[in-house]
């Protein structure tokens, strides 16, 4: 009997244990294929491994930008008791309580489950956050961008937002070189959603870093000089473009005022902090733009520079307005010395000669209402009427900068073609896309080069003969043009007494290494003239930019003394009667008057190189002691300076051969 | 008498293969979570302390297994004990009155009676079967005391753990089976189980919410009762009210489908010891559910060689009961192994999801310091048994 039972009991028991075994064989060896991929798919989430940003370095090498890493503090509202959470994490990370409150009931409203509390947190908070005796604060590394220089390029750089999405200037425009592609891990959580263990899935592929042809010394002198000339004559904003002529590198680029990227826009900001003046707002540049004028004239009519231009006793009347060159007052200027006194009646004599189909042609020509395509996504293209819109005195207007609007970046252009002899080069930004030097574009050309040449020896006047005296350097030689565009009230309806003061200038003269225009936006007063303001500026980063490029001396170290007479400063005050929307008037110019500046003794005289071959035109040269800067190719066709022309000591003699 | 007494050397050596195997688990299962939690911050929270109970139990199961099963067969100490129990679980009612369970004797120690109400129970209907056999299926003098007491200690019990006392009455029905209850009385007696399983299971909602779960998830059957008794669906509508109402009910069908996962992701071979990872998701992953982790982690060799362990300790125990010629060693040799193997095949079943889930460790494998000290001593009484059994 008790046998039996005991049996019977055996029995059940271990039809029991069968069952079991076979529900283990079931589910461990039957579906196992299957609910391996169900607790996979629960227990694996995928996380983005972000891919460091690429660093931005200047053409030295010099960091601009890097990605350092940092620690961040994220946590889950929809986990959380929202007042405790804010209580402790706003005492802990030194953050207002109110807003941090906020910011956790909008997350768990839009059911975000992932809130960043704070970022770049420091060492002590993170040890503080640690010693909470709560789970949610989530520290995690990220990397984060960060900006050695401050302010240094602040405009070019741009910067990024909280997600490191670049926002403005090259962090925006290259944003998909500098991000990179993240990667994907494959995060194992626990049921809380604590991770526990990752494996990788994708690695990361990194960002490009970029190298600029921004020079870090360069760009630091052009930004302490703009700032300091703003300051000093009370603008409202400047900027700086120095770039080289032949490449289109653009070395530096400033703007003033500025802002640091390492911080986040803020409601204190000065607005005009963070626009780039240099690219992105244009202003009428006035007497700058008689560079482009006269190129035209030199190109559609048969003007040369000593031909003379009937300057109306400095006083022109147009329809609906009358135009003054008071200060000059002559009757009859060469075309030469319209450019060096900067006139603008001889400017709109020039430019009636050559007419709105050839004037409209050029402007474009030289890049002006388009934008120059460097990446800056806010780069403006200016403003330029098409043809069909200009009024009656459209031409007068433009041939001495006015109903035209153009950026301190396009004037670089635009004397850029001047300075490499007659080829339009589109500045560029980015030397190197990581270690892949970025393609130039072609360059086209845009005047011949025998007019670049003229123009170059004209700008060269306009410093040692008219208005951009304070352009000189100790050794080289300049050429450029100044510009005092007066800034026209849109709500007075007038042309105001503050300027748009300009420098657009090059040197050596005769064979550019570097181009710097200089604007400042909002000076006062003659003082505020680009000749008085913005003429020293172009000097100081000038001369830097020849250092740097280890340009060599094309003068002797103190001209003033041997060839030129120290022009007698005779002011010629601007005329500032009721300037009144009918007779909107001049764009007046600097005034130091230019002085004799002759050589003072005769020197060896320009050789006639006229028709010869380039071999025949360097063995002369050699035999004679002279230097000679050869362009293009077949028989030399035109030369600076023209045969028998006296040559100072050490100038060298440009010639331009054609076929 | 001079028989000489040969330790069950296969008996014992499954017991400690499996008690050790169950630290090195419950290491594995616990480690990472206790780690993590922020009350512990410490992978040694649960092993250090389930080390101090193994120590004391395995010292009362040697101290047991030395002690002549004899010394039992008196009256005090089979009335001694279950009348301890039963004030236990009458002090403990009061002491803790959320569950009913726990007996705090200083800081986060604490003994559950309603486990040391097993070897009790045990101890009593092996001397009051013995002490009967004979009458066994007396009504008057056998049947409605035992079933009077042993009812007693179940119903204590149920009150704090359902499991157990399923596991109980195992028992006790195993031991009256076995002395040779008359089938109409076993019939009546499972009818009265089953019956009183089924009141119990509904007055409380979130059991009969599981048990639906389990059996009829869709909710086909229910609709049937209700078109049936022309209720106009109030029955589900009744349960699925219950069923929100109470956590539990989603946590149910989410436990025993998360182990079910775990079991499966293991496969044949396991992922290896410590890298189980649906551990992280099997609610008491640690406890009453760390069959899973052993499955997920050694796969088919461990969930099938841990199953083999209790088949081997059901093989011993039921041998010595078979070998025994004395009826009070016998029926205590089957109390213990049908209170350890029952308990861990419910266990395991409901892993496996076969049974709806009960909250009932796993004997010697699952984390808690009283199930594992009342599992060592009967199987410390068991040893001792075998001995005797030769």
């Amino acid at each position: 009997m008790v046998d039996r039972r005991l049996a019977w009991l055996a029995g059940i028991g271990f039809i029991w244990i069968a069952a079991i075994l076979c529900g283990l064989i079931r589910l461990q060896v039957v579906r196992h294929a299957e609910l391996a991929r169900m607790a996979q798919a629960r227990q694996e989430t995928a996380r983005e491994i972000a891919a460091p940003r690429g660093a931005i370095f200047d053409r030295t090498g010099q960091p601009l930008a890097l990605s350092v890493p940092g620690k961040s503090v994220y946590i889950n509202p929809l986990k959380v008791d929202i007042d405790a959470a804010s209580d402790l994490l706003s005492r802990v990370f030194h953050l207002d309580r109110a807003e941090l409150r906020a910011r956790m009931s909008q997350a768990r409203e839009r059911h975000r489950g992932d809130l960043p509390v704070k970022r770049r947190i420091t060492d002590e908070e993170q040890q503080l956050a640690a010693r909470q005796p709560v789970g949610y604060i989530d520290v995690r590394e990220e990397k984060q961008r960060h900006y050695p220089n401050g302010t240094l390029a602040a405009h070019l750089l741009g910067s990024v937002d909280f997600a490191e999405n670049g926002n403005a200037g090259i962090e925006k425009a290259l944003d998909r070189e500098l991000r990179g592609a993240p990667g994907k891990s494959m995060v194992l959580q626990d049921v809380q959603g604590r991770p526990i263990d990752s494996r990788l899935a994708a690695e990361a592929k990194p960002g490009e870093p970029l190298t600029l042809t921004i020079d870090e010394r360069l760009q630091y002198v052009a930004e302490r000089e703009i700032a300091a000339a703003v300051e000093a004559h009370g603008a409202a904003s400047g900027s700086v473009v120095a770039m080289d002529p032949n490449t289109g590198e653009v070395l530096a680029m400033a703007s003033y005022p500025t802002y640091d990227p390492n911080l986040p826009p803020g409601p204190d900001d000065n607005p005009a902090a963070r626009m780039d003046h240099a690219a992105s707002v244009p202003f009428e540049p006035g007497s700058v733009f008689k560079v482009i004028t006269l190129s035209a004239a030199l190109e559609t009519t048969n003007l040369q520079p000593e031909s003379s231009i009937d300057c109306h006793g400095g006083v022109l009347r147009l329809p609906g307005r009358v135009i003054h060159d008071s200060h000059l007052g002559n009757g009859r200027l060469q075309m030469q010395e319209v450019l060096w006194k900067s006139s603008n009646v001889g400017a709109i004599e020039i430019g009636l000669r050559v007419g709105q189909e050839n004037m409209y042609e050029y402007v474009r020509r030289f890049g002006f209402g388009q934008r120059t395509g460097i990446p800056l996504p806010a780069e403006s293209p200016g403003r330029f009427r098409r043809l069909e819109r200009w009024g009656k005195t459209s031409l007068a207007s433009v041939s001495f900068g006015q109903e035209i609007s153009v950026t301190t970046l396009q004037l670089a252009q635009a004397a850029s073609a001047v300075a490499n002899g007659g080829l339009l080069v589109r500045p560029r930004l980015i030397l190197k896309k990581g270690s892949q030097a970025a393609p130039a574009g072609k360059p086209a050309r845009i005047l011949k080069p025998e007019t670049a040449i003229t123009m170059r020896r004209m700008m060269e006047g306009v410093v040692t003969n008219g208005t951009g005296s304070k352009a000189r350097l100790a050794g080289y030689s300049v050429g450029g043009k100044t510009g005092s565009a007066q800034i026209y009230d849109y709500a007075a309806r007038c042309y105001t007494h503050t300027y748009n003061g300009s420098f657009m200038g090059f040197a050596p003269s005769m064979n550019p290494a570097v181009v710097v225009v200089v604007t400042l936006n909002g000076t006062h007063g003659e003082a505020g003239f680009g000749g008085q303001a913005a003429a020293p500026v172009f000097k100081a980063v000038v001369s830097e930019a020849l250092r740097i490029l280890d340009v060599p001396k094309d003068l002797p170290e103190e001209p003033a003394k041997v060839f030129l007479a120290k022009a007698a400063v005779t002011d010629a005050p601007p005329v500032d009667s009721g300037y009144r929307q009918a007779n909107i008037l001049d764009d007046r110019d600097d005034d130091d008057a230019p002085g004799a500046a002759q050589p003072a003794t005769p020197g060896p005289k320009a050789p006639n190189f006229r028709g010869m071959t380039q071999r025949a035109v360097l063995s002369e040269a050699f035999s004679k002691g002279l230097v000679v800067l050869t362009e293009g190719s077949g028989l030399a066709s035109a030369q600076d300076p023209p045969p028998g022309a006296p040559l100072r000591e050490g100038e060298r003699i440009s010639v331009v051969f054609t076929r | 008498m001079s028989q000489r007494f040969k330790t069950d050397w296969i008996l014992f050596g499954a017991v400690v293969a499996m008690a050790s195997f169950g630290l090195l688990m419950l290491f594995s299962a616990s480690s990472i979570s206790a780690e993590m939690d922020p009350r512990f911050h410490s992978s040694w929270h649960f092993v250090s302390r389930q080390l101090g109970w193994a120590a004391v139990s395995a010292l009362v199961m040697m101290t047991l297994k030395k002690t002549p099963f004899r010394k039992f067969q008196k009256r005090p100490v089979a009335f001694g004990a279950i009348g301890v129990v039963l004030l236990l679980l009458l002090i403990v009612y009061f002491a803790d009155p959320a569950h009913h369970r726990w007996l705090r004797l200083g800081g986060s120690i604490g003994v559950q009676p309603s486990e040391l109400a097993k070897p009790a129970l045990v101890i009593f209907l092996a001397f009051f079967v013995s002490w009967r056999a004979r009458a066994i299926n007396d009504k008057r003098y056998t049947l409605a005391p035992a079933a009077l007491a042993a009812g007693f200690v179940i119903f204590g019990v149920v009150v704090a753990d359902l499991g157990t006392a399923v596991v109980l009455g195992a028992a006790a029905a195993a031991v009256f089976f076995v002395a040779g209850l008359e089938w109409r009385y076993c019939v009546m007696a499972a009818t009265v189980a089953l019956a009183g399983v089924l009141v119990f299971i509904c007055i409380e909602p979130y059991r009969l919410a599981r048990v639906v779960r389990f059996a009829d998830p869709e909710f086909t059957h229910v609709e049937k009762i209700d078109s049936l008794l022309s209720l106009h669906g109030r029955v589900k509508a009744y349960l699925q009210s219950h069923m929100e109402k109470s956590l539990a009910t989603r946590d149910t069908n989410y436990q025993a489908k998360q182990s079910k996962i775990a079991l499966g992701a293991g496969g044949p071979t396991g992922l290896g010891l410590m890298n189980g990872r649906q551990k992280f998701y099997v609610p008491e992953a640690h406890t009453d559910f760390i069959y899973a982790v052993v499955g997920e982690e050694l796969g088919l060799f461990g969930s099938v060689g841990l199953l083999a362990g209790f088949a081997v300790l059901f093989w011993r125990g039921l041998r010595a009961a078979f070998r025994m010629n004395d009826d009070f060693g016998r029926y205590l040799a089957l109390g213990a192994t049908v209170v350890v193997v029952v308990q861990a095949l419910i266990n395991m079943s409901v892993v496996l999801g076969l049974l709806p889930t009960k909250g009932i460790p796993l004997p010697m494998i699952s984390y808690g310091g009283s199930s594992l000290l009342s599992t060592l001593a009967l199987l410390g009484i068991l040893m001792n048994v075998a001995e005797h059994a030769g």
